[in-house]
């Protein structure tokens, strides 16, 4: 009788194979070793699934087996924490991307929305996922409207990572941006894309700014129609936070030379700070 | 703090007394804190191991000694850094190089004993077994049953198809 390796060691071992130099694929295999293995390694292959163009349709499948409501509904979708959508293409669509959402939020903990394929049925579900902590919708390229985004957010209690989608809607208003409800623990927001811009102008006009309160740090990157006036109002409205300590400012073109100069004393609380040379006086 | 040089004795759970230079046995945080609780002259009687075997506990004994000079496990804070690699040093490795119930062994008196670097050791000895291999072909390295039903294993293979590609 060979000796039986109980569940928590076999929850170390597998713990290794979730590693970068292994394959999902080993996970795959530790699951059709035996029972106990299955038990233990379809949680760990399930926490956070490498979804691709190849494998999306069936990973579909599993977890949305059919729209039929007879069909009883898989409970291996309240395993999966991460669903990174980031490598599709144009796999998805709206709907599915809407019920993959829907199937998963009992535990989503993070979501990476695909470039294409979100919906305001995503939104919607997105809503629901309770338990999210990061949300990044950088990769989407369809407009969003922030009053849809705005909506979605606002029950999730646990947010602390938020990614801005590239392109902000052209028809959102000043009213929009000045009633968006940013969550309460939101630490960290990334802001890229060309319309984000706009949106940023409306916060920062408000008296006071519309800003997250709790912000610690603020990543800006790739917006070609950020203006300096902007930014600096933005940075002397998160300086004033005392949370506010990491920021990084890359790819703005329109940003001129010598807005940064004095940055130390618009953001006191700073400990990080990444800037390219060119917003720098010699 | 015993001296470096004082000696305790414990008793594999087939019966035997083993020596061990006290230092050497203290990597083993259940023998540590059994010490500790124990006033200074009963550590003159031997500690049952109840749950190890003779050569299994000396297998343990010698990679304890290899190592007594290791800065001790810190208690929580390292449950993340320890995660990070995947590497074992090359005296592990060939340390590993055993019979797969004797692999089984050492991993469970490690758990046992409370000996987390061993554990560590023993796990990514495992899981670099399993790396590229079929669910058959572990099963054989392992000696592990196949408890599924036909109709079982072919559920989870479908089910779960979208992990088999690379």
């Amino acid at each position: 009788m060979p000796p039986f390796l109980p569940p928590e060691i076999l929850t170390e071992i597998l713990s290794y194979i979730t590693d970068k130099a292994y394959s999902q694929r080993d996970l795959y295999s530790c699951c059709l070793i035996s029972k106990s293995w299955y038990y233990v390694a379809v949680w760990e292959l399930y926490k956070r699934p490498q979804i691709r163009s190849s494998n999306f349709q069936l990973f579909v499948r599993t977890l949305c087996p059919s729209l039929n409501v007879h069909v009883k509904r898989s409970t291996l979708s309240d395993l999966v924490r991460v669903l990174d959508m980031s490598a599709l293409g144009h796999d998805s669509s709206k709907s599915t991307t809407g019920r993959l959402l829907s199937r998963t939020k009992a535990g989503l903990v993070e979501f990476v929305a695909p470039q294409t394929s979100l919906g305001v049925n995503s939104f919607a579900a997105l809503s629901r996922c309770d338990r999210l902590t990061k949300l990044d919708l950088s990769l989407v390229s369809e407009s969003i409207r922030m009053s849809d985004l705005d909506h979605a957010l606002q029950r999730l209690a646990h947010l602390t990572h938020l990614s801005f989608p590239r392109s902000a809607n052209q028809f959102d208003t000043a009213q929009d941006a000045w009633n968006f409800h940013w969550p309460k623990t939101l630490t960290t927001l990334y802001l890229s894309g060309g319309a984000t811009a706009t949106f940023l102008d409306h916060i920062v006009r408000k008296v006071p700014p519309n800003i997250p309160m709790a912000l610690e740090t603020l990543h800006i990157s790739h917006n070609p129609s950020l203006r300096s006036a902007v930014l600096r109002s933005l940075l002397f409205a998160v300086g004033a936070l005392p949370t506010f300590t990491n920021l990084s400012v890359h790819h703005v073109p329109h940003v001129d030379r010598g807005t940064m100069d004095d940055i130390i004393f618009v953001c006191p609380h700073l400990t990080s700070l990444s800037l390219t040379a060119d917003f720098l006086t010699d | 703090m015993a001296a470096p040089e004082s000696t305790i004795m414990l008793t594999s759970s087939d019966g035997t007394d083993i020596s061990v230079e006290r230092q050497v046995a203290e990597r083993s945080i259940l023998i540590k804190n059994l010490l500790a609780d124990l006033p200074g002259e009963a550590t003159t009687e031997a500690i049952p191991i109840p749950n190890v075997n003779e050569p299994v506990l000396r297998k343990v004994i010698e990679w304890c000694d290899h190592h007594k000079k290791d800065p001790p496990a810190s208690a929580e804070d390292d449950s993340d850094s320890r995660k990070k690699s995947t590497d074992i040093d090359e005296w592990d490795q060939k340390f590993m190089q055993v019979d797969q119930e004797m692999l089984f062994e050492i991993i469970l008196a490690a758990n046992y004993l409370d000996i987390k670097a061993l554990l560590d050791v023993g796990c990514k000895t495992v899981a670099n077994m399993i790396k590229g291999k079929s669910p058959d072909e572990i099963r054989k390295t392992f000696n592990i049953q196949n408890d599924f039903t036909p109709e079982e294993e072919d559920q989870i293979r479908r089910e779960n198809e979208w992990a088999e590609d690379r």
